[in-house]
């Protein structure tokens, strides 16, 4: 293991895991160019390197990536991947009231000290660890995704009974194309190019970020406030001691991030929400949460970090890729001639080592980068014109869509998804639980079909459904999350007779 | 005169643009579509020609994913691509055949015919390695005793292994129960996870999945170099050999020499030893139809499918 | 601002009431030629539409002397629509007019929408200039680092 220490720290493979990582951030912060994209475009040219360095360079660019998808998310409230849609619902509002710097410097040391624990897991404890995502079939997909459903009665700021509503149309826009589970043809009005249903990108581009530039257009209103103080650096020391205090936090939001990260079928999203959820639901200050509450920011970034590494423990382990740049990187090493499975571990330890090591590198690159190039990326945004940053939006949004899958097509979709949800939001609306219904829907509804028909086979579907115990487990927390906030509400109001 | 005029130009411009198309082809990198997440056997077999696409072509090949309803979505749009032999695609049977036959899909399987189909991944039959269905007869036995309750998990509704799955109910006179995944990867997790039975899938699967797994029987004509002891269907009596076969296409209104010249560059990669091992290793097998064999491959390919696709459709 | 008081306008929630209910009903009636499994979902959320929408009315009906929890401002509609305008025309002629003369058209207009102050000489040409290393910015990053093939 030392020895894959020492080459992955060759000059060569260091100079290779800073560029990498600084690209990475570079494209993980325009919406839609995301971590596939950046690693897919990244493969070839790792052939022509010897394996370990190949294998730096694409860890490097793919951690970058996932850390870059914060700066849109807090500056200018556009999460570009799932992952990061939990880091807006708080980045954004610091952002908007003069602490995006602050903001940006948690989101870094939080993805640092997530993708840490993360790589360390996959280090580490790999193969026991794998075991976590053979635990979760079809049932236990379906009600951890109805646990991320019941979120949105935590996540929504304002009304909940709109919240529901906005996951329930979410729900139907999941629904929308040919059920690759299933195979009936829903809502896709004869088009062909609706087969293969909603793009999730465009439609998340869509829904944060056209509201936000119809905005900037329509109001004469600065888009983030200036502070009339001097600028206060990196408030590096101010972080950290944020970060201290909500250590606890910190590290739950870690181990979260690698466990479902280890889920195939989860990932980053679902990660950065529960995350961010049990971040409110323990807080002294919940009400803080979507205003600007820096917890919020510690907890989603530290997660979604997290699940990098935890993405790779199945990708390596089982050949289970859990995320598509997990799978281009799968597919990088079976050209190299590497074969994934328990045996990689020991077989053809020095390569799956330096792998790692690389990772590991790349996260502690990512420490002054994410700091250097989110100071910038900041004052960046606050001091350009706004009427030089909406063309700049404009554009950004197009790429972004038309850019993910190369298709105009996409870009139309998340333009009327804007407009649309623009509109709604002046009846009340929030994009969140639109999103929230979007992603999880699918998940739910496969696991929901799947576990039917096996539990149709075996002669008993409520068996299949209510009495796993994960299931049940991930049941209870859905119960729990659902009455916590009438707890906290009543004790307060019994509080308030008390005084 | 104006409707003269543009004939004269057109002409010209189709002129101009085969002859020198062709002698040079390509002169400037080629976009290979992938109709799929990253990932599965059409994203690794392109990565493996990626590596020797520029030796043989002088190009570089860059490879883009657009998935969506298990591959339709992107042949619904190959032939609104531009026809100049820049844009190439992934396809695959029996799904390009299936597909059209069953639902409304916005494409026919005429719209992506193949230049060149160069693998197949066996059907295979895989079980985990503490099953009891030590034989793929243990696994016969035990459905004929319990109809129904045999799960066989697979990638996708109506898709390939969905069609495999159907055709061996009425092979093995048995009535299984077919759960559609999101691709193979969720169902080979589902299998080792303990929650379906077995996997109707490829052999490049079971590889995959290495010791954790067995594998019942593979539908070859031969026995795969990789799986030494798994018989094939034919020696346990059952003549069926099948696969998802895998091919390179191009738009239809694609030059024909352009499309010839595509055709023999995915041939000369074929026939690149060092190529041909690692597809092997992996589970794959290699067939070469090149573009002038096509349309009677296709043609057999349908008759082939034709009693599997009329289940399907009663399902 | 709305300026209509402390007295709430229950006009915002029973029109996302009516879009919901409307929205619930045509999913539901569009399951009729779905398969039995295909239709839970849809069914599903369609039935939860309608529910929220019923409950959402009833409760803007109850609550209606309770101040509003929307802060409603008149927004600049002509820009507003302009705006979508070009958004929308900006996706159609992606395709048509190629990525270049689309988005640098697109973006002038975005530009000549954000416009408030006065429009002098140099600010115009700082603007073109911007909009110039934009286009070439992003346009090199897609087709020579992503190797998108771009319209």
């Amino acid at each position: 293991m030392l020895e894959s220490l020492w080459s992955a720290l060759s000059p060569f493979n260091l100079t290779l895991a800073f560029f990498g990582v600084i690209a990475g951030t570079l494209i993980g912060s325009l919406p839609g160019l995301s971590a596939t994209m950046a690693v897919a475009v990244l493969v070839p040219f790792t052939f022509a390197m010897d394996p370990a360095s190949g294998l730096i360079a694409l860890g490097a660019v793919y951690t970058g990536a996932i850390y870059g998808g914060a700066y849109s998310a807090i500056l200018v409230n556009t999460p570009g991947t799932p992952a990061a849609i939990a880091t807006a619902m708080d980045g954004f509002p610091m952002a908007k009231r003069g602490d995006g710097d602050l903001a940006v410097t948690l989101s870094c040391i939080g993805s640092v000290i997530g993708g840490l624990v993360g790589a360390l897991a996959l280090l580490f404890l790999a193969p026991p660890l794998s075991t976590i995502a053979l635990a979760f079939g079809p049932v236990e997909y379906f009600w951890l995704a109805i646990f991320g459903l019941s979120l949105i009665a935590t996540l929504s700021k304002g009304n909940t009974l709109k919240g529901l509503i906005g996951g329930a149309i979410g729900l139907l826009l999941a629904c929308v194309g040919s059920a690759v589970v299933g195979g009936d043809v829903r809502y896709t009005f004869g088009q062909v190019q609706l087969l293969g249903g909603i793009p999730v990108i465009p439609a998340l581009i869509g829904l944060y970020c056209i509201p936000v530039l119809i905005n900037l257009v329509v109001k004469p209103d600065d888009h983030l406030e200036r502070r009339t103080a001097q600028v206060k650096g990196f408030r590096l020391l101010e972080a950290l001691g944020l970060m201290w205090r909500s250590k606890v936090n910190v590290l739950r939001s870690s181990v979260l991030g690698t466990a479902i990260g280890i889920l195939p079928a989860a990932g980053g999203s679902v990660a950065g929400l529960v995350a961010y959820s049990e971040a409110k639901r323990t807080s002294k200050t919940p009400e803080e949460f979507g205003k600007g509450a820096t917890d919020g920011i510690i907890a989603s970034e530290t997660a979604n970090s997290a699940t990098v590494g935890g993405g790779f423990i199945p990708t390596l382990v089982l050949g289970i890729p859990g995320t598509p740049p997990d799978a281009i990187i799968l597919g990088a090493l079976l050209v190299q001639g590497i074969r994934t499975g328990p045996q990689l571990f020991t077989q053809q330890a020095d390569i799956v080592f330096t792998f790692v090591m690389g990772l590991l590198i790349a996260t502690i690159l990512m420490l002054p980068v994410g700091l250097v190039m989110g100071r910038y990326a900041f004052k960046l945004i606050i001091n350009i014109p706004k009427t030089a940053l909406t063309p700049a939006v404009a554009l950004l949004t197009v790429i972004g869509a038309f850019a993910i899958e190369v298709n105009t097509v996409h870009v139309l979709i998340m333009i009327i998804l804007g407009i649309i949800s623009w509109l709604i939001a002046r009846i009340g609306f929030e994009a969140s639980p639109i999103v929230l219904g979007l992603i999880l829907g699918p998940i739910a509804e496969a696991g929901f079909v799947q576990a039917w028909l096996i539990g149709g086979a075996q002669g008993n579907i409520p068996a299949m459904f209510f009495t796993q115990p994960i299931s049940l487990a991930i049941i209870a927390m859905t119960v729990l999350t659902l009455v916590t906030p009438f707890i906290a509400e009543r004790r307060k109001r019994m509080k308030g007779v008390k005084t | 005169m104006k409707r003269f005029l543009t004939a004269v130009a057109t002409t010209a411009a189709l002129v101009t643009a085969t002859t020198s198309f062709a002698a040079d082809y390509p002169t400037k990198p080629v976009t290979y579509i992938i109709p799929y997440n990253p990932g599965g056997e059409s994203d690794v077999t392109a990565r493996f020609q990626e590596a020797y696409f520029s030796d043989v072509a002088g190009q570089d090949v860059v490879i883009q994913y657009k998935p969506g309803a298990g591959g339709a979505t992107a042949w619904a749009q190959l032939n609104t691509l531009e026809a100049d032999g820049y844009t190439i695609m992934n396809v695959n049977f029996p799904h390009a055949i299936l597909q059209p036959a069953i639902k409304d899909v916005g494409y026919q399987t005429e719209d992506v015919i193949p230049a060149y189909i160069f693998h197949y991944t066996p059907d295979a039959i895989v079980v985990r390695a503490d099953s009891p269905y030590q034989t793929l007869q243990d696994m016969i036995d035990d459905a004929k005793a319990n109809p129904g309750s045999l799960t066989f998990g697979g990638s996708g509704t109506n898709s390939a292994n969905h069609l495999a799955a159907v055709r061996f109910d009425q092979m093995a006179d048995v009535t299984s129960t077919y759960i559609p995944f999101k691709g193979s990867s969720p169902a080979m997790a589902a299998l080792l996870g303990n929650q379906i039975k077995a996997a109707m899938t490829y052999t490049t699967q079971g590889i995959k999945a290495g010791d954790q797994v067995r594998v019942l029987a593979i539908a070859t004509d031969e026995r795969v170099p990789s799986f030494p002891d798994v018989p094939t269907f034919k020696e346990l009596g059952f003549d069926y050999v099948a696969g998802a076969y895998r091919g390179v296409t191009l738009p239809k209104d694609t030059p024909q020499d352009v499309r010839q010249k595509v055709s023999d560059i995915i041939g000369e990669i074929n026939a690149n030893p060092e190529f041909q091992q690692k597809l092997i290793e992996n589970g794959y097998v290699l067939v070469d139809i090149p573009t002038d064999q096509m349309a009677d491959w296709i043609e057999e390919r349908r008759a082939e499918y034709a009693e599997g696709i009329e289940a399907l459709k009663a399902n | 601002m709305s300026g209509q008081g402390a007295s709430r306008s229950i006009a915002p929630d029973l029109a996302g009431a009516l879009l919901a209910v409307c929205l619930g009903a045509y999913a539901i009636y569009e399951t009729k030629d779905m398969s039995d499994l295909g239709a839970v979902f849809p069914t599903a959320a369609g039935t939860l539409c309608i529910l929220g929408g019923v409950a959402l009315t009833l409760l803007a009906f109850k609550n209606r002397s309770r101040p509003s929890d929307l802060t409603l401002e008149r927004p600049d509609w002509p820009r507003m629509v302009a705006l979508s305008v070009v958004l929308l025309a900006w996706a159609v002629l992606l395709k048509p007019l190629g990525f270049i003369i689309s988005s640098l058209v697109g973006m002038t207009a975005v530009v000549w929408l954000t416009w408030r102050g006065a429009a002098t000489v140099k600010a115009v040409v700082v603007h073109a200039v911007a909009l110039a290393i934009l286009m070439v910015g992003f346009y090199s990053l897609m087709v020579f680092v992503l190797r998108i093939a771009v319209p």
